[in-house]
């Protein structure tokens, strides 16, 4: 039978559904409810953490001046390189406190990266997968499966979102959103540096009066009520977002997250980063419902030309140094902290990982700068039931090639695994998949995929870190 | 309201008027040197990224999704249609109900005056009406009020600043480029105020010599990116500062997609074959050789800055003029990475091509004049335009996205339109009534299409979104929101533009100008909350309800501080006067939501009133400002 062009093109509701990419929100028609959730039973999540942190350090941290030192012909002579734990040696300069907490710390150095720009990683680093623009729509970002999967766990005095991140709509890609899964699933993003004027200061008195405003808004609105309920579940929605607001700015514990002392702006510093760190900080501290932060250093690492050019803006030493402050006040405020349970501290049981999209080039290029690599990238782990210490994998003399991917595969891991680390830290089943997606293909929370050659990414969460 | 923009409008002009329309082509002597491989290669990346960012834009304003939205959102609102019968008395009315009274398509009855007073406010100049205006409306009992009432507002002001932001978030004039985007902004506001045929508007965009900035914010932003590779040069007259395949191909992308309603990035990588069957019929055809020749009317531009020596960067002032060699992709050095397999470019040298028609420039002539004439002579530049403003009126376009058109599909069984008939309708009456845009509003303005209710009667079907059987709901707009708050809550905006007070967001040039002393930030993250693209990036087309709005319209600064009785500002001065809490509740309710309160809303409201008047005043104010028939224009 002949086939018209017409029969093999989707209809335009078909390309409507499946064809565009959303990146900022949520797909607003959700076809298929309730989801049904395969439990592969095959993973035993370690469950050792009950919080997260996730710091992206957006436009790639380069490996080999940081995390996997490599001295060669273009190190700079002021970098003050000096031995410091398991082996490692770090820049004294660059990181003056992370190098002294390097025996708490592991890191993964074998890691790989599948893309080379920046917009494609960061998706990737975000959603926990390659991009695919045929399904994008519906692929959830790892954040809103987290907080999906810890539903069950919410208490009724929990008001806060379980994700939140920060500064991230400023990202390549955006905010995610919660592809398929539902609405309040979805991360709640804060500015960091908005955020705090927007929503702090005293709150003494102003509860009182948010609570007698919002008793005559409820009574102006309770009048549509009867078309509300005609109109079905959908209508309901934007009362939804309302109601949770309400119930946010209602919780005492909100002043306390939107506080940051002089103290704690000159320690972990008073920028994006910094105050983002305080934010996960007041979040975790809160106790209020979130479980897991999303904390974007915003594209401060994109060193392509003069990154040890101190003239210039962004330059190494600058990015470096503040990843330093932000990092290990807050290793040292979670230490410091009480856990949920006796003799143990919040980071006991807050895994913190930083991590970037890709790494950069081993070698300079002409402008003394280092563009995107994919060979090999590092990612640093502390806290939340990771061994203190474990350095996973070892590159050759100048960082560019793998020689151990430090793990029981031949193939090195990538920012898939990373994720499957998480949720393993969080108790959740990392080969769990969705069947009734809406385009009807399978969801594997984290699933295997073949790219050709020898090159493979692996369902498996970085178990070394754990043992 | 006051009239008065507070602006000086005049002085910026003359300036902006000498840039455009004096023709200086400053020549540059000597022979730039070839592209080092470093920076060809941090070009060619550029290239890349910027390509994939705008093919994965978010393409969420659908018109599913719009319809759906405005039917949620239709809940929460009082609107009554009004009883009067639907007059069909424009080509729009009957390309529209003539196709609903053959498919047996119920419609929405005719908007009562209040649901249009606050609309049409709302479209025309970005504003609520104030009490007195609707007032005025609601007395007036003539036959032709609306019509007047779309009239008297297409000649305010606040028309200019509101379709200038609108046209500011589509060219990208972010504001970075300093003088020349305010002059660009009080330039696009003449064109809009003095209705200048807009294919004039588009040709003096697209063809400027002197300084570029004041006319094209695209090029501003070309000039931007290269900035920052600004160190890699050999000196001022580098021309790779300004001169790069990438920077044409970004701007050539630019102009398909907001003067023809194309994205055809996708093929300044790659062949439309075997990529974008499923997507577009018409780009699955075009080859990468035909975006080559269409950017190549770019080829002979050369943007020259003016070096500082002292910081190595270029002064933000451009001269334009078109001596340079040609589009030759043999200048960019091969740059492949395996999650991008298309590259290299192949090298060869490209001559100009319009790729809707094949059309070269004539021997002799100026390639961007030629381009200009091919684009605004062409019959989608007036479909592109209409569907623009369409899309902006009716919440959902004829084709969505805006850059969405497939040219294979623009009638038949198959057709992409919502309404063929009626875009190549509206087209060409935009085309024989010169190219006007205040013109193409009102015709769309005045019919019944528009002013139908929002409320539909009976059951709701995702099979009518096509029929526009009611008028769409759509969220505000950033900048809507918060000028709809200080005018509702008489305390207006304290920003400065040039020194000059600036009562109003869309007064500013661009959304950074909001700035970040006094009441800058919470503005700023009110504006984000509402997707107010920061213009460096496409504008993201989604805009609808979340938390974060909720949140902030509920505890920010910008609103509480508005509705403080305390304070000079509309609750105040009703607290001090004689009105009663009847007057205090009616005038509140009609500078919010521009209606009177139901009785039941009436019994709640002045019971808070009574009960305290100046809290019950402030509180019902916010209450008022955080009802979702505030936020959203119905």
């Amino acid at each position: 039978m002949e086939r018209r062009l017409s029969d093999v093109l989707p209809t335009r509701r078909e390309v409507l559904r499946y064809g565009g990419v959303a990146l900022a929100g949520t797909w607003v028609d959700r076809l298929v409810w309730p989801l049904e959730i395969r439990a592969q039973g095959r993973t035993n999540p370690r469950g050792t953490a009950r919080y997260c942190i996730f710091i992206e350090l957006g436009g790639a941290i380069s490996q080999m001046d940081c995390w996997d030192f490599k001295e060669t012909k273009w190190t700079p002579k002021d970098l003050d390189v000096t031995p410091v734990a398991n082996g490692l040696y770090m820049s004294q300069t660059l990181f003056p406190q992370l190098s002294k907490e390097m025996s708490k710390v592991s890191i993964v150095r074998s890691m790989r990266a599948n893309e080379l720009i920046h917009f494609n990683g960061q998706y990737h680093t975000q959603a926990g997968r390659t991009l695919n623009p045929a399904v994008a729509r519906e692929i959830p970002a790892f954040g809103s499966v987290i907080s999906f999967e810890l539903a069950s766990q919410r208490r009724e005095t929990d008001t806060f979102p379980t994700y939140v991140s920060t500064a991230l709509t400023k990202a390549r890609a955006g905010s995610i959103g919660s592809g398929f899964l539902p609405t309040w699933a979805t991360g709640l993003d804060l500015d960091p540096l908005t955020v705090f004027e927007a929503f702090g200061g005293s709150m003494e008195g102003a509860n009182a009066v948010l609570n007698e405003r919002w008793q005559l808004l409820t009574s102006l609105s309770k009048i549509n009520e009867s078309q509300r309920k005609a109109l079905g579940q959908r209508a309901a929605d934007y009362q939804t977002f309302y109601d949770e607001a309400y119930r946010i700015l209602g919780d005492e514990r909100w002043p306390a997250v939107f506080a940051a002392s002089d103290d704690d702006r000159a320690r972990y510093g008073d920028d994006e980063f910094g105050l983002g760190c305080i934010l996960a900080r007041n979040l975790l501290t809160a106790n209020a419902g979130t479980r897991f932060v999303y904390v974007y250093d915003g594209d401060r690492w994109d060193h392509h030309a003069g990154i040890f050019d101190r003239s210039l803006e962004w330059n190494h030493y600058r990015t470096c140094t503040r990843l330093d402050k932000g990092l290990v006040s807050l290793m040292h405020d979670l230490a410091a902290l009480p856990g949920s349970r006796p003799g143990i501290s919040l980071l006991d049981e807050t895994l913190v990982v930083a991590q970037s999209e890709f790494g950069r080039t081993p070698g300079m290029n002409p402008v003394a700068g280092r563009d995107h690599y994919k060979g090999t990238y590092s990612g640093l782990y502390v806290g939340g039931g990771v061994k203190a210490g474990r350095i996973v994998g070892r590159t050759d003399a100048d960082g560019g090639a793998c020689l151990e991917t430090g793990w029981k595969y031949k193939g090195q891991p990538c920012m898939d695994n990373t994720v499957a680390t998480i949720y393993s830290a969080l108790g959740i089943d990392w080969k769990k998949s969705v069947t009734n997606t809406p385009s009807g293909r399978e969801y594997v929370y984290v699933d295997t995929v073949d790219l050709g050659g020898s090159e493979r990414i692996f369902n498996d969460e970085i178990a070394p870190l754990f043992e | 309201m006051s009239s008065a923009t507070g602006i000086g409008v005049r002085a910026p002009l003359v300036a902006v008027a000498a840039a455009c329309w004096t023709l200086t082509v400053w020549a540059q002597a000597g022979t730039p040197p070839p592209a080092s491989g470093a920076s060809a290669v941090a070009a060619q990346r550029q290239r890349i990224e910027q390509a994939h960012d705008d093919v994965r834009r978010v393409t969420e304003s659908t018109a599913r999704d719009a319809a759906r939205l405005s039917h949620e959102l239709a809940a929460a609102i009082e609107a009554d249609a009004s009883n009067r019968p639907v007059p069909r008395q424009t080509f729009i009315d009957r390309l529209v109900f003539d196709r609903m009274d053959r498919d047996a398509v119920p419609h929405a009855g005719l908007a009562s005056d209040e649901e249009f007073v606050r609309r049409v406010f709302l479209d025309a100049i970005g504003l609520p009406p104030t009490p007195a205006e609707v007032r005025e409306f609601l007395s007036d009992s003539t036959a032709d009020k609306r019509a007047r009432l779309i009239d008297s507002l297409l000649a305010r002001d606040e028309f200019t600043e509101q379709w200038a932001w609108f046209f500011g978030d589509l060219l990208r004039s972010s504001g970075e480029s300093g003088p020349g985007s305010q002059a660009f902004h009080f330039w696009l506001r003449e064109q809009l105020a003095v209705d200048r045929p807009y294919d004039r508007f588009v040709y003096d965009l697209l063809t400027p010599s002197a300084k570029v900035h004041a006319t094209l914010p695209s090029l501003a932003l070309i000039g931007r990116n290269n900035q920052l590779k600004s160190r890699m040069v050999d000196g001022p007259d580098d021309y790779r500062i300004h001169n790069r395949l990438d920077a044409i191909d970004s701007l050539t992308i630019d102009i398909g997609r907001v003067f023809l309603g194309l994205n055809i990035s996708c093929i300044s990588c790659h062949n439309g074959a075997r990529h974008l069957e499923q997507v577009n019929t018409w780009l699955a055809a075009r080859t990468r050789k035909e975006f080559f020749e269409q950017a190549a009317f770019f080829g002979t531009t050369r943007m020259i800055g003016n070096w500082n020596d002292q910081i190595k960067n270029v002064d933000r002032d451009l001269q334009v003029d078109d001596l340079w060699k040609g589009y030759d992709t043999g200048d960019d050095a091969p740059f492949s990475t395996l999650a991008e397999s298309q590259f290299p470019r192949p090298k060869g040298v490209f001559e100009p091509a319009f790729m809707l028609t094949g059309e070269r420039p004539a021997a002799g002539a100026h390639p961007r004049a030629e381009l200009a004439r091919m684009i605004t002579s062409h019959p989608q530049f007036a479909r592109a335009t209409v569907n623009l403003i369409w899309g902006r009126l009716m919440t959902v376009g004829f084709v969505e996205p805006y850059d969405g058109f497939d040219l294979n599909r623009l009638s038949g069984a198959d057709a992409q339109p919502t309404n063929p008939e009626l875009l190549e309708a509206l087209a060409a009456d935009f085309r024989a009534g010169g190219f006007r845009l205040k013109q193409l509003i009102r015709t769309i303005m005045t019919s019944s299409v528009y002013q139908l209710s929002s409320r539909f009667p009976g059951a709701w079907d995702d099979r009518y979104i096509n029929y526009y059987p009611r008028k769409y709901v759509r969220v505000m707009s950033g900048p809507e929101v918060v000028d709809a708050v200080a005018e509702a809550t008489g305390v207006p905006m304290r920003f400065t533009l040039t020194g000059e007070p600036a009562r109003r967001v869309k007064q500013l040039t661009a959304p950074q100008d909001v700035g970040r002393r006094g009441e800058g930030q919470a503005v700023d993250s009110l504006m984000q909350s509402f997707f107010q693209s920061n213009r460096r990036t496409p504008a993201p087309s989604a805009n609808k309800p979340s938390t974060l709005q909720a949140l902030l319209m509920m505890r920010s600064t910008v609103v509480n501080d508005r509705v403080e009785t305390t304070a000079n500002g509309r609750a105040g001065e009703l607290v001090a006067s004689s009105a009663t809490a009847a007057q205090i509740v009616d005038e509140l309710f009609l500078a919010t939501l521009a209606r009177g309160p139901r009785p039941e809303e009436a019994r709640a409201a002045v019971a808070a009133v009574e009960a305290d008047r100046q809290r019950g005043t402030g509180n019902l104010l916010w209450a008022l400002l955080n009802t979702a028939e505030f936020l959203v224009n119905h």
